[in-house]
């Protein structure tokens, strides 16, 4: 994937999905590779709490609250494609994303009606 | 009323608990059920819950809906930018992204928006909450 774009308006806060359409985060930084003077080249997509709190303190602060304060970061390669969302290869487990909501589907299981 | 009080009930926890969850990039929506979308259904429970809890504390809910109508009025501007920012971003609207018409008259509304919600506190305070 290739070729130059606003990183702000087409990547940062876009939605996640796994290769199984799961949602699982957002891109919440992405990390910059280039010589002073050359090109930027986009090397991995930074995502979780804790990154989020850098860029906005407050929201980042909210999001550890109820996600716990993760930090992941996935390689560009594993990027299938973005637009509106951020397609990803993998399911979102093997990257680490949607750890909150894993944590959360054992006390889910608990209720009735669940799958309703 | 019943029904008509249990449905806005329903729709407010449900706004709170999507509103969290897109910001956030959690897996929302009923259509996933509670085990498909666990954060999207703790995060509306636990808003009933407070919204239970609030209720109990013998505060006045027509007193208590004034102010929450207020507030979203100064709120306002800051729901309807987004959805302005969304319907000129092509990647999500394609063919259907905002031309210029429909941007000047959204710029028009987004003024109109914007006197409605830099009035709605002086106008809260000078008419005592409107019952002056």
């Amino acid at each position: 994937m290739s070729g130059a774009f606003n990183i702000g308006l087409a990547l940062l806060d876009r939605q996640l999905l796994d290769s199984e359409g799961r949602r699982c985060g957002k891109v919440d930084d992405v990390a910059l590779e280039g010589a002073p003077g050359g090109p930027l080249e986009i090397v991995a997509i930074l995502s979780g709490s804790a990154v989020l709190r850098r860029r906005a303190p407050i929201a980042g602060r909210l999001a550890s609250l109820f996600g716990g304060d993760g930090r992941v970061r996935v390689p560009w390669d594993e990027v299938v494609e973005f637009g509106a969302h951020v397609k990803l290869r993998k399911t979102a487990s093997e990257y680490g994303l949607g750890r909150g909501d894993d944590r959360l589907k054992t006390f889910i299981a608990k209720i009735p009606g669940k799958d309703r | 009323m019943l029904f008509a009080v249990s449905g806005a009930a329903i729709d407010t926890l449900f706004a709170g608990a999507y509103n969290l969850a897109q910001f956030l990039g959690w897996e929302w929506g009923r259509y996933r059920h509670p085990s498909g979308a666990p954060r999207f259904t703790v995060t509306w429970a636990v808003l009933l819950v407070l919204a239970v809890a609030l209720v109990l504390t013998g505060v006045d809910p027509v007193q208590l809906t004034e102010y929450a109508v207020i507030s979203s009025a100064v709120a306002l501007p800051l729901t309807y930018i987004p959805i302005l920012l969304v319907a000129n971003d092509r990647s999500y609207m394609r063919e259907y992204v905002n031309g210029r018409r429909a941007n000047i008259l959204g710029l028009i509304y987004l003024v109109v928006i914007g006197v409605v919600s830099i009035a709605a506190v002086p106008l809260l305070i000078l008419t005592n909450v409107g019952q002056n």
